[in-house]
């Protein structure tokens, strides 16, 4: 399998190097300051998205509600971060984490499909963040936000260094834990995993809370970029995250999953997006474009596969 | 084309047929013919090649090599529905049909006449058709899954009598059907061959052989070893020919793994007491300390189910089960093996391997808490020395340990998935079809890996209808009819034809 990753991982790594070639050459104010910090801030949103995305893969599931829980986190975060910002970080997080639960149980306890179950949970989700935020509003407290833009000489060093904690601590996880062991082991052959004494339940139900949880610090980081709290905000998300982890070699049918290839996917898609803003594409023709590239890259990741 | 014009010539003829599966040949340059208006039975002990045989006639799966005569002309059917139109029907032994469809439909699939059905119409052609043929009325306005079983196989077995067929296997079509309906199918072949049709008929049932036939051909490890006229054959003779110098090899005193047999002192390890669950009820047994006890019976008769309703993967709904005389109570796989007991399935493919992982993570699952630091992180130098420990171990034959164990052989996997689950240090291991697909030389390996467990004092349970497999390998032989113990024998006064008898009676 560390083939099969690697040749995966370094594909979309490849493609990310051409990218960034001709863009460089190609693309006006690519090759900027400022919009090396914009790459990393959204870099590190859709990476949080993919990674969130990895978690319920990996276990043959998915989930559908992953933008809007991020959305759900804006507007929570547009509360109550202002009041304690410490506690109210804790307070997205958990939000996140009980949306994965209740995702994780309806899948686990009540079989659910998880197709179906997310799919529910998007609009319950959506629904609870257009009661607390009709219209995006609020306040996310300012120092928050220069936390995030933080740059030093031109390089947005906080957000660099949260990508790469991301990546360092995701490794571990998946390929040095029993956890990680385990959430290969369930997506790669339920049936076998449950009857070497799994608890197949157990290790999809955290998988599921891992996945919220990401997810929401997805929404949290996303909130504050943009100041406030918005109902809409997490949409376009859902296929990032999708589009990202599957471009980076995470299976779509569970097993397999490279943490190094998702932060690879993560990268395409910010770039592409990137572009696709500075270019000045009109903001549907930039949907149907990425939705175009998403096909692609998940046609060639199965191609790949086989 | 007049049948009767055409005299002696052949109906089918088979010439050098050879199919296999991975390393297994389930046929080997086998030759066959086949007269119009023949019945022919077909016997042979399990594995011999005759339902692959018989779906390589149907079209359902292609011969890697060999020709097909069909009343003379060269043929190579693509697929099912190629063989049907040229006039070949089957009723396979597992069943066939569509369960959410009707019984009319699933007769008349694929055989629809116009492109506009008249539902009523056809369901009332099904229902007489059926009555006609059987004497019973079976509904066949409802989904076939709605059906009992018996019923189930008639419209299975109309299906194939309702086209305009010249040859009609039936494999195994009369397990399940009672004395009355067996007799009104033998009528049918009767009538059927008295038209010019040619019948194949693949039974385990010798006697039942013996009565419809007109001739008889015997397969063994996927050869042709004959064929004589129903009327000079006799149940010792056909044994004679299905085990040939097998029966003598195994009978003469000296069996390969006698030596090793130690259940002298019975210390039972694994009590079982009045167990009922999925398709079992009412199983008693003990399984003593370095005792193999083999399962067998007709398939499907809940021996599958039994493995699994003690390794808690199936609910147990009463009954007990004892470990060295203490009462366990096993809810999940989890609970059997932190009480010491394993499973290993036989459906390697779908239920045994983590296709995609390495092949040192499929190991490493099985040791996670020794090679992991405050059980939690996992050692990669420790994880790989150890993984190589067992590949040595068990001879496991891989290009590099990081390969996806999905490229092995099948033999190699199940070496895999024994090291794994044995290095749970189990004390009771539970096997389902330990060597099935498996060559000779890694057979021999997994036997003797196995008395080794037994001399350390190990109790296996073994389900599987390899019968000299049974013989080689068990202290005892427990018989399951119905999800019920029907006896159990020491596998002393058994040889293969008696094992055959008790199994087929």
């Amino acid at each position: 399998m560390r083939s099969i990753t690697i040749t995966r991982g370094l594909i979309v790594w490849l493609a990310n190097l051409c990218l960034i070639l001709i863009a460089f050459f190609l693309v006006p104010h690519f090759a900027t300051f400022e919009n090396l910090r914009n790459i990393f801030i959204r870099l590190l949103i859709i990476y949080l998205a993919a990674l969130a995305q990895s978690f319920a893969l990996v276990v043959g599931g998915f989930d559908l509600s992953l933008g809007a829980n991020m959305s759900l986190a804006t507007a929570i975060g547009s509360y109550i971060l202002i009041v304690n910002p410490f506690l109210g970080f804790l307070g997205i997080l958990s939000a996140g984490a009980v949306i994965g639960a209740a995702n994780g149980l309806g899948i686990t306890k009540l079989r659910l499909n998880p197709f179906v179950m997310t799919f529910g949970m998007l609009f319950i989700a959506q629904g609870f963040t257009l009661v607390l935020r009709p219209e995006h509003g609020g306040i996310i407290p300012r120092f928050l936000n220069e936390m995030l833009y933080q740059t030093y000489f031109g390089v947005p060093v906080f957000a660099i260094a949260c990508v790469v904690l991301l990546l360092i601590a995701s490794s571990i996880l998946i390929q040095r834990t029993k956890i990680g062991r385990y959430l290969l082991a369930v997506g790669s052959n339920e049936r076998a995993a449950r009857d070497f004494g799994i608890n197949v339940d157990r290790i999809r139900l955290l998988a599921f809370i891992l996945c919220g949880a990401t997810a929401s610090l997805a929404g949290f980081f996303l909130g504050v970029r943009a100041g406030c709290g918005a109902a809409y905000i997490g949409e376009p998300f859902l296929m990032y995250s999708i589009g990202a982890a599957v471009a980076g070699g995470t299976s779509l049918t569970g097993g397999v999953t490279s943490p190094i290839g998702v932060l690879g996917g993560a990268v395409l898609f910010t770039l592409i997006d990137d572009i696709l803003w500075l270019t000045n594409i009109s903001g549907y023709y930039s949907l149907v474009v990425q939705g175009i590239i998403l096909a692609i890259v998940i046609g060639l990741s199965e191609v790949i596969r086989r | 084309m007049n049948l009767e014009a055409r005299g002696n010539e052949l109906l089918l003829e088979v010439k050098g047929l050879w199919k296999s599966f991975g390393p297994t040949i389930a046929l080997r340059n086998l030759s066959f013919e086949l007269r119009p208006g023949e019945v022919r039975g077909l016997v042979g002990p399990n594995g011999a090649g005759k339902s692959v045989f018989s779906k390589i006639l149907a079209g359902i799966l292609q011969p890697d090599k060999g020709e097909i005569f069909w009343m003379g002309r060269p043929v190579r059917f693509r697929n099912a529905y190629e063989a049907r139109k040229a006039g070949i029907s089957i009723v396979e032994q597992e069943e066939t049909l569509v369960p959410d469809m009707d019984a009319a439909d699933n007769m008349y699939l694929g055989l629809y006449e116009k492109s506009i059905i008249n539902r009523k119409q056809l369901q009332e052609e099904a229902r007489e058709f059926i009555y006609s043929r059987f004497g019973i009325r079976i509904d066949t306005s409802r989904p076939v899954k709605e059906l009992d079983p018996v019923e189930r196989k008639i419209v299975e077995i109309s299906r194939a009598l309702i086209g305009k067929s010249n040859l009609i296997i039936f494999d195994e079509s009369t397990a399940h059907l009672s004395e009355a309906e067996r007799t009104r199918l033998y009528q049918i072949i009767d009538e059927l061959s008295k038209q010019g049709i040619g019948i194949i008929f693949i039974s385990h049932a010798l006697d039942e052989v013996l009565r419809v036939s007109h001739t008889i051909t015997v397969f063994r490890d996927g050869e042709n070893v004959g064929t004589i006229s129903a009327k000079e054959a006799t149940i010792e003779k056909l044994e004679g020919m299905m085990f040939g110098e097998m029966r003598a090899y195994l009978s003469s005193s000296k069996r390969p793994m006698e030596s090793a047999r130690l259940v002298k002192e019975k210390i039972p390890l694994l009590s079982v007491r009045n167990l009922t669950g999925e398709k079992i009820s009412d199983i008693s047994f003990e399984l003593y300390k370095g005792e193999i006890l083999g399962i067998t019976g007709l398939r499907n008769q809940g021996q599958r189910e039994l493995l699994l309703t003690i390794y808690g993967a199936l609910p147990l709904k009463g009954g007990e089960i004892r470990i060295n005389g203490k009462k366990v109570t096993i809810k999940s796989p989890k609970d059997a093996i932190k009480h010491g007991i394993i499973y290993v399935t036989d459906k390697r493919e779908e239920e045994g391997i983590f296709p995609l992982l390495p092949i040192t993570r499929n190991l490493s699952l099985g040791m996670l808490d020794y090679i992991t630091i405050h059980k939690f992180f996992v050692k990669h130098s420790i994880e790989r020395k150890e993984a190589s420990k067992l590949v040595e171990k068990f001879r496991i034959k891989i290009g590099s340990l990081e390969q996806p164990i999905i490229n092995l052989s099948g033999g190699n996997k199940q070496k895999v998935i024994f090291a794994r689950m044995f290095a749970l240090k189990p004390k009771v291991a539970l096997l389902s079809y330990p060597t099935m697909g498996i060559d000779l030389y890694v057979r021999n390996e997994i036997y003797h890996f196995l008395n080794d467990l037994r001399e350390q004092g190990l109790g296996i349970l073994i389900y599987t209808d390899d019968y000299e497999e049974l013989l080689r390998l068990c202290d005892r032989v427990m018989l399951l009819h119905e999800g019920k113990i029907k006896a159990i024998y020491s596998t002393e006064e058994l040889d293969l034809s008696k094992i055959y008898e008790i199994v087929h009676a």
